[in-house]
């Protein structure tokens, strides 16, 4: 067959390198860009929003209640609610979700049921917050009668972040070695003695870690409060479970959906509270992280 | 347009020069994370022969080799000193355009790597990086290539099938009619048959014997026998207790396997090593 | 015996996830069942006018379909083409170090609580906007969708990464080797053999967009609108259920139940998404 070897040509092989070394470079410059472009836009944002609230925070602004004057509107009431609502959800959620991981990983590996649960989980995991919310007001608020409680609130928010805990305490307890559980059980240890004595330390960190994830997001999450009726004004302090609350999210979201700016800017300072609970909550993660992966070192 | 009767022609062809050095190893040296893993190894790569790195397994001979065609180029960690010599000029460093330099030097991996696609994409995956479009050219080069790889029976009533439904042999071939389409200059092979069954590896054998008439061969095997069978020369490396792997003998392979300068070469080769 | 106690508590714990998915589907069909025999199923698919608060009722729930699809597919044009740009970048391109820096960035971006974002988009993007497009509302589908799709770039960016650094490593040497760039290995070979994660990764953010609330409640609008222009005010499903929920509307009636239908419409649609994404997850392509 007659053909001119077309690759023979250095010509031609010269100029496809330096064509090709460009496109790579340019390509290469862009995509870092794009990489770095929404932390940017982040920052931006975050930026104006702080350059709008700061001025408003002080010391009756952290103290004071809601009002229908600017000036006079603190965001108390809604940090107490988020602490309640925090509180209540970690006692509710944390020991089933571990427990949960716990069957999964150490008990029930091969059965059904398990299968069962996992995919139920996985599936759970996916499910829109505001789902919970439903399912939380038909089921607290209505058929337990718990009302618009921060109970009913804490229940709901706990299914939100059960998944979230139940899959970090699995990938937390499947790091730990095989051979510790092998040497306790050597030595006479019954199962959950395993669990408790030998490999629930081991795993301990990875599961605080999710913990404090999970908690980051809870203190964000607004849909399934507001869903099962948390109400968006609220001038007093809630006193026990059973009363009615308002979460810092939601207050931010009442403020914002006011067209006056000064509510505006009072939203602001509100998401610099809220924020400042968030970073610190993520900041405790990305440090204790650190920490256990020196330990494996 | 003007058709030229072409035959792929490689350097040293015309000249003749069976004798002459492809690639002129000296003090080279391989550092990971600041830790020496290769020290001063000296050997010369002669023109379409094959040479072997034998040795025990890791003992630097995939990193010799892939540092040969700037495998490593990628690796912050990976530090190289001394001089590999190609076409006048060091390996090492950036003096060598790294593009240019893998289209002259090739290389067959120990797990087959075919890539996503038909036999016909895998086959001209290189020239068509370089903007070769001609059909007419692409499909001889195609055929050429796999018949240089002894595939071309085999496969040319399916070219447009998925090159993942071809067996573990002929996946290795398709690989190297791959490496064979850009037309190299050497070809660097990296325990070739190791992922093979026996038969396969007595063809790809065969085959890499045939392409010496061409190209110049460097096969890292860990299998003596095959190294015996094939090589021209050979260069045992052999890492001791401190880790660093050295180029312990390189000579004829003649020589080597029946008569090794060194002890540790024979001890080696009798089997008695780790 | 204590032993048998504690694997039975276990497993009651592990028990409370299937009760919990049941409870969701049970509470949305019994409720929705409810609905749909005062509201035939095909009006509600298929009309095109939602005003179940007000006089006349209308219970055609296309408008919120189309605002939570308007809103979705804003958020999908722009978390795809950065989430694979970044994924790319710090799959085959970045140092180690560089990685180490981005990754838990992004991954706090992600996290943060999404009334942030939706207050974002309603006082810093639609007035940036309005520079280039005069004639944008207040509220608007692009603010709220550009916002939203900043939100879930992380989602498309490391699932991407996972699928693509999944590449067995010869196949990247082999196109190397072969005289690729990085960018040709990566479009050529890496691409094409971890296409069933990177669009599962695509699926899964889809999924997120249309489940998303805060952002689209505070700045895409609470009134419905059935319309593809992104500059209008249009009322997405999961707003709607939040408007509900603020108002003061009556336990038992039908403008209450209208929640439960949005909703159930809601769960189908994510749940189907989120099924096809782990599908293309878990299925391997052959040898890779």
């Amino acid at each position: 067959m007659e053909t001119k070897n077309l690759l023979d040509s250095h010509q031609l092989i010269q100029a496809s390198i330096e064509r090709r070394k460009k496109v790579d470079r340019v390509f290469s410059a862009c995509s870092r860009l794009a990489s770095v472009l929404s932390i940017i836009i982040l920052a931006f944002f975050l930026g104006g929003t702080m350059s709008k609230g700061i001025g408003w925070i002080n010391w009756q602004f952290l103290t004071g209640s809601p009002s229908r004057f600017a000036d006079e509107a603190g965001v108390f009431p809604a940090l107490v609610g988020s602490l309640w609502l925090i509180i209540l959800t970690l006692m509710i959620a944390v020991p089933l979700g571990i427990a949960t991981a716990i069957y999964l990983e150490e008990y029930g590996k091969r059965s059904r049921f398990a299968q069962l649960v996992a995919i139920n989980i996985s599936n759970l995991a996916g499910v829109p917050s505001i789902i919970y919310g439903i399912l939380g007001l038909a089921f607290f608020v209505r058929i337990l009668m718990l009302g618009r409680s921060i109970l009913a609130g804490s229940l709901t928010m706990s299914l939100v972040i059960l998944p979230v805990i139940i899959i970090a305490s699995q990938e937390a307890l499947k790091s730990v070695p095989k051979s510790i559980r092998e040497a306790s059980l050597s030595l006479g240890a019954t199962k959950w003695q395993t669990v408790r004595h030998a490999v629930l330390p081991s795993a301990l960190p990875g599961i605080l870690t999710g913990i404090i994830l999970a908690l980051a997001r809870a203190i964000g999450e607004t849909a399934p409060l507001i869903t099962i009726g948390a109400l968006s004004f609220i001038a007093f302090v809630p006193r026990g479970p059973l009363d009615p609350f308002t979460v810092l999210p939601i207050q931010i979201y009442n403020w914002a959906s006011r067209p006056q700016k000064e509510f505006q800017n009072l939203a602001a300072a509100a998401i610099i509270v809220l924020l400042f609970l968030f970073l610190l909550f993520n900041a405790l993660a990305i440090i204790l992280r650190h920490r256990t992966s020196e330990r494996i070192r | 347009m003007d058709l030229q009767l072409a035959k792929v022609k490689t350097p040293g062809e015309e000249t003749g020069g069976a004798d002459r050095d492809a690639i002129t190893i000296s003090g080279f040296s391989f550092y990971y994370d600041n830790k020496k893993v290769i020290e001063d190894v000296s050997f010369a790569v002669k023109e379409r022969t094959i040479t072997s790195i034998i040795g025990p397994s890791g003992c630097g001979k995939t990193t010799l080799l892939k540092s040969i065609n700037r495998l490593h180029d990628e690796n912050p960690k990976a530090k190289m000193t001394g001089t590999i010599l190609f076409d006048g000029r060091n390996l090492v460093g950036k003096a060598f355009d790294v593009m240019l330099l893998r289209k002259r030097v090739g290389m067959v991996f120990q797990k087959p790597n075919v890539f996503p696609g038909s036999i016909y994409e895998n086959v001209l995956f290189g020239p068509k990086l370089y903007g070769v479009r001609d059909k007419e050219y692409l499909d001889w080069l195609c055929e050429s290539s796999l018949r240089k790889a002894a595939l071309w029976d085999e496969v040319k009533t399916k070219l447009t099938a998925p090159a993942t439904n071809l067996s573990g042999g002929q996946q290795q071939r398709l690989c190297i009619a791959r490496t064979l389409a850009v037309q190299p200059e050497v070809i660097l092979m990296d325990e070739p048959c190791s992922a093979l069954d026996p038969i396969s590896t007595l063809k790809i054998e065969d085959l890499i014997v045939e392409l010496k008439e061409r190209y110049t061969l460097v096969v890292v095997t860990h299998n003596m026998q095959q190294a015996a069978r094939i090589s021209s020369y050979v260069a045992f490396m052999y890492a001791g207790e401190d880790l660093i792997a050295r180029l312990v003998e390189f000579g004829r392979a003649s020589s080597i396997f029946v008569n090794p300068a060194n002890a540790l070469t024979e001890k080696y080769i009798a089997g008695t090593l780790g | 015996m204590k032993e048998q106690l504690i694997e039975w508590l276990l497993s009651a714990s592990a028990f409370i996830s299937i009760l919990t998915t049941t409870a969701i589907v049970i509470i949305l069909v019994v409720e929705s069942a409810g609905f749909f025999r005062q509201v035939s199923p095909l009006e509600f698919l298929t009309g095109a006018q939602w005003a179940p608060l007000f006089k006349p009722q209308h219970f055609g729930v296309l408008p919120l379909v189309t605002g939570t699809l308007l809103t979705s597919a804003i958020a999908c044009m722009v978390a795809i083409p950065f989430g694979l740009l970044s994924a790319i970048y710090l799959s085959q391109y970045a140092k180690q170090a560089v990685r180490a820096v981005i990754k838990p960035l992004l991954e706090v971006l992600v996290g943060i609580p999404t009334v942030v974002f939706g207050y974002f988009a309603l006082t810093m993007v639609t007035p940036f906007l309005k520079n280039f497009f005069p004639q944008i509302r207040v509220f608007n589908a692009l603010s709220a969708g550009m916002v939203m799709g900043i939100m879930i770039i992380p989602i498309v960016s490391s699932l991407s990464e996972d699928a693509m650094t999944a590449v067995p490593g010869h196949l990247r040497e082999g196109a190397l080797a072969l005289g690729a760039t990085r960018l040709e290995a990566t479009l050529k070979v890496i691409i094409p053999a971890s296409l069933s994660g990177i669009i599962a990764s695509f699926v899964l953010a889809i999924s997120r967009a249309i489940g998303e609330t805060m952002i689209v409640a505070l700045a895409a609008g609470l009134t419905p609108n059935l319309t593809l222009n992104p500059l209008e005010s249009v009322q997405t499903m999961t707003a709607y259920i939040v408007q509900v929920s603020l108002g003061d509307t009556p336990f038992g009636s039908i403008e209450y139940r209208t929640v439960f239908a949005v909703a159930l419409l809601l769960f189908l649609f994510t749940l189907v998404l989120n099924i096809l994404g782990k599908a293309l997850v878990g299925w391997k392509q052959k040898i890779y």
